[in-house]
């Protein structure tokens, strides 16, 4: 028996949708440690993977946590762990070195109120800075935000593809209102899932370089004990994974870890437009509070009061073409965010002067209102 | 490793012992570091350091192919010929 | 005729790597000579070894042998080895660690590797200072000792690696060092050989930081020191107390079979997957 109900409809939460998720995905190996609010996570894939003969653990904290999972990745297990904040800031080394060694793995973080313990089971999105530039030096970046249990199943085996496509980790964000709430959810059927199978070379052994420069810039990985012998490190290293100081070569791995995002952002880019086009207010959110965008456009249009929603799914590479298009043009864009304001410095570095972007910030612990953001646009019209 | 064995990369001493036999312990050079391990601590005194700061074989005769030499250079630039290192027999010459 | 290869060099990686970067006389080289003997009586196939390794002088020896090999960050070689291990438990992992890596940084995990009797075998080199970034003092320096961040004298006690690993659960703990290096050649071997989780500790000399900040003399007069100021565990038990006085004990202290954390989790599984629900 699946722990998967394929093709039902059930009432399902969001951190439990992430676990079936990561179960449809094919997942070998989970590596966490509890955290609120994303410890529901490991706690079901504790007990569904024994049964199907998958490997799981409890590490002794977060950095062993992902340590772990990116050693099981290199082995040859398609890996996750689960965390919040302050995991997710004992995770940013790993993350860097995973970055580095270009290891597929996902990193699930589910988002409270911060900094430090902050407010542990209560909503914010005050990590999306830290998603992006919380670990040192330059690095490729994939992040997801789910806004309904629905996307949290769909969004972690996109993550799972994704970080075998690019080869690198990908980050799924819910925040705690999404990763706590229980709506109905219609899985898929089985054979509707598709997964992206893992990489493997079909080079002879004496001819694979771990890092062989290709077009998209990711190539084909082997695994720890498939025959293939290579050296992982996070110095800076050369196409066979060997340490390097050479100019010439510490700038083509800098530039493949950067292009293999920035030439096919296409694939990556994943917006939600509802009458953007036609409206000259649009609001600019993300995870939870689209959902009270939807509410908030609903009664508004009672009210003949048209607005527009923008929202991106991929929050990171950020839809740089795609907001510069279709927003720059508008005469406001309200960013409402449960932080403090930090996506929001992106709208503006894309948008004229002539554009006016209008702040809306939460960071009490609580949801942004349909009838706050009904409020704030009724103020700007 | 699997290159072809060492040609002219490492230059090895080649004396002759008395009876003609080919030296059991063989140096090389460009990997010695100097460090005067092997020199000190063979129980025969067949290795001295050089002017070049390297290890030399100068008493080939006197070896007993204990092999001490080898497993104690961090270098890797010592190795005593004849495979009895493999099954790891030890000879007299084990370290006190 | 040109010499033969040394039946060693079978496992190191190319010789374009070597000579390798560690200072002349320091005794990592020699505990990677010891690895890949024991490697190779054992008669392990290249493919099945992962030597895993955090930061520091020691966490450079996987660059130099022709395994599948990880160079991780500093502390953290075995938790990523666990992750590995339990993903493809076929691979023979191999943690090679410096006192600092993995007494200090490294702390947490290998205490929770030996709780869990993971099946992993720790060597760590310990020459009781951090080399790599300029002799810093690490939880094993003895105290007194002088380092360039104890320039007045280590005040603080050091950690026993043997007791330490040895309360907190691994099956094999023993420590040897590179002067009577046929001794380690057989400890690591046991090592090897031993399930769950399985530690050497290696003393080394580091002359270029530590023996030169203690004034102990050049790498000759430190593999000295190493052969007078320590003692077989054997030979200690024929003498008297009063001989053995101040020596480090070398030997294998432990060897217990506990059952092993791979096969402890596999028989979860069969006991679960086979409808048994607890």
């Amino acid at each position: 028996m699946s722990a998967i109900p394929w093709g039902e409809t059930k009432l399902v939460q969001g951190n439990e949708a992430v676990a079936l998720g990561a179960l449809a995905a094919g997942i070998d190996f989970f590596a966490g440690y509890p955290i609120t609010p994303s410890t529901e996570v490991a706690e079901i894939l504790a007990r569904e993977m024994p049964l199907i003969g998958k490997k799981w653990i409890q590490m002794e904290d977060e950095i062993a946590s992902i340590s772990a999972i990116i050693g099981g990745s290199l082995a040859g297990g398609r890996s996750m762990t689960a965390t919040s904040g302050p995991g997710f800031s004992l995770m940013q080394e790993g993350l860097g070195y995973a970055c580095m060694t270009e290891v597929p793995l996902v990193l699930v973080n589910v988002m409270r109120g911060g900094p430090s313990t902050g407010l542990p089971t209560q909503v914010a999105q005050g990590d999306v800075m830290q998603a992006r530039w919380g670990t040192h030096g330059d690095h490729p970046a994939i992040v997801l935000a789910p806004s309904d249990v629905k996307e949290c199943f769909d969004l972690t085996i996109t993550a799972f593809n994704l970080a075998e496509e690019f080869r690198t980790p990908v980050i799924l964000m819910p925040d705690e209102v999404i990763g706590h709430m229980r709506e109905k959810l219609t899985f898929p059927k089985e054979e509707e899932v598709c997964i992206t199978p893992p990489s493997s070379p079909d080079v002879p052994l004496e001819w694979y370089e771990h890092y062989h420069t290709s077009a998209t810039g990711v190539s084909p990985m082997a695994h720890f004990g498939s025959g293939y012998r290579f050296h992982v490190t996070g110095l800076t290293h050369d196409t066979h994974g060997f340490p390097t100081r050479k100019v010439d070569e510490v700038i083509s791995k800098m530039n493949r870890l950067k292009q293999k995002i920035t030439r096919r952002l296409d694939i990556l880019e994943n917006n939600m437009l509802h009458e953007v086009e036609e409206s000259k207010i649009v609001i600019f959110c993300y995870g939870s509070v689209y959902r009270s965008a939807l509410a908030a456009q609903k009664i508004l249009a009672k009210q003949r009061k048209k607005v527009g929603i923008f929202r991106p799914v991929t929050i990171w590479p950020f839809p740089d073409r795609t907001v510069k298009e279709m927003l720059d043009s508008k005469d406001v864009i309200l960013v409402p965010e449960l932080n403090q304001g930090q996506i929001i410095h992106e709208v503006e570095r894309l948008t004229s002067d002539s554009v006016r972007v209008v702040p809306l910030h939460r960071y009490d612990g609580y949801e942004i209102t349909p009838e706050q953001l009904v409020a704030a646009v009724l103020e700007v019209i | 490793m699997s290159e072809k064995p060492i040609k002219g990369q490492a230059k090895e001493e080649h004396g002759k012992t008395k009876e003609g036999k080919k030296p059991a312990v063989h140096i090389f050079p460009e990997w010695c570091k100097g460090c005067g391990i092997c020199v000190a601590f063979c129980p025969k005194q067949v290795l001295e350091m050089g002017r070049d700061q390297k290890a030399h074989v100068v008493h080939p005769e006197k070896c007993i192919e204990c092999a001490l030499c080898a497993r104690r250079c961090p270098e890797f630039a010592v190795y005593v010929s004849g495979d009895h290192l493999k099954e790891g027999k030890k000879k007299n010459g084990g370290e006190k | 005729m040109p010499a033969r290869l040394p039946y060693t060099y079978k496992y190191l990686r190319s010789k374009k790597k070597f000579p390798h970067v560690w200072c002349p006389g320091c005794g990592i080289g020699i505990v990677m000579g010891s690895i890949i003997r024991a490697i190779d009586s054992l008669g392990w196939e290249l493919d099945d070894i992962l030597m895993v390794s955090g930061i520091g002088c020691t966490s450079r020896m996987p660059v130099y042998v022709d395994f599948n090999t990880l160079h991780t960050t500093h502390g953290r070689a075995l938790a990523f080895g666990t992750g590995a291990k339990m993903a493809n438990p076929k691979l023979k992992v191999l943690a090679v660690m410096g006192d600092g890596d993995s007494m200090a940084i490294g702390g947490n995990h290998i205490i929770h590797a030996a709780r869990r009797n993971i099946d992993i075998t720790a060597i760590i080199v310990n020459n009781n200072n951090y080399g790599m970034t300029g002799g810093q003092f690490s939880p094993t320096t003895p105290q007194g000792a002088k380092t360039s961040t104890t320039p007045y004298g280590m005040i603080e006690p050091d950690f026993d690696v043997c007791k330490l690993t040895e309360a907190a659960g691994a099956n094999f703990v023993a420590r040897g060092d590179v002067y009577h290096v046929v001794e380690l050649d057989g400890i690591i071997k046991s090592a090897l050989s031993s399930s769950g989780f399985s530690v050497v500790e290696a003393l080394s000399p580091c002359p270029t930081n530590f023996g030169r900040a203690n004034r102990q003399g050049d790498a000759v007069n430190m593999m000295e020191l190493l052969k007078n100021n320590t003692i077989n565990i054997a030979q200690a038990a024929k003498l008297p107390k009063d001989k053995t006085e101040g020596k480090t004990v070398r030997g294998v202290f432990v060897n217990r079979d506990e059952i092993g954390y791979i096969e402890r989790y596999q028989q979860l599984c069969d006991r679960v997957s086979s409808g048994v629900k607890k």
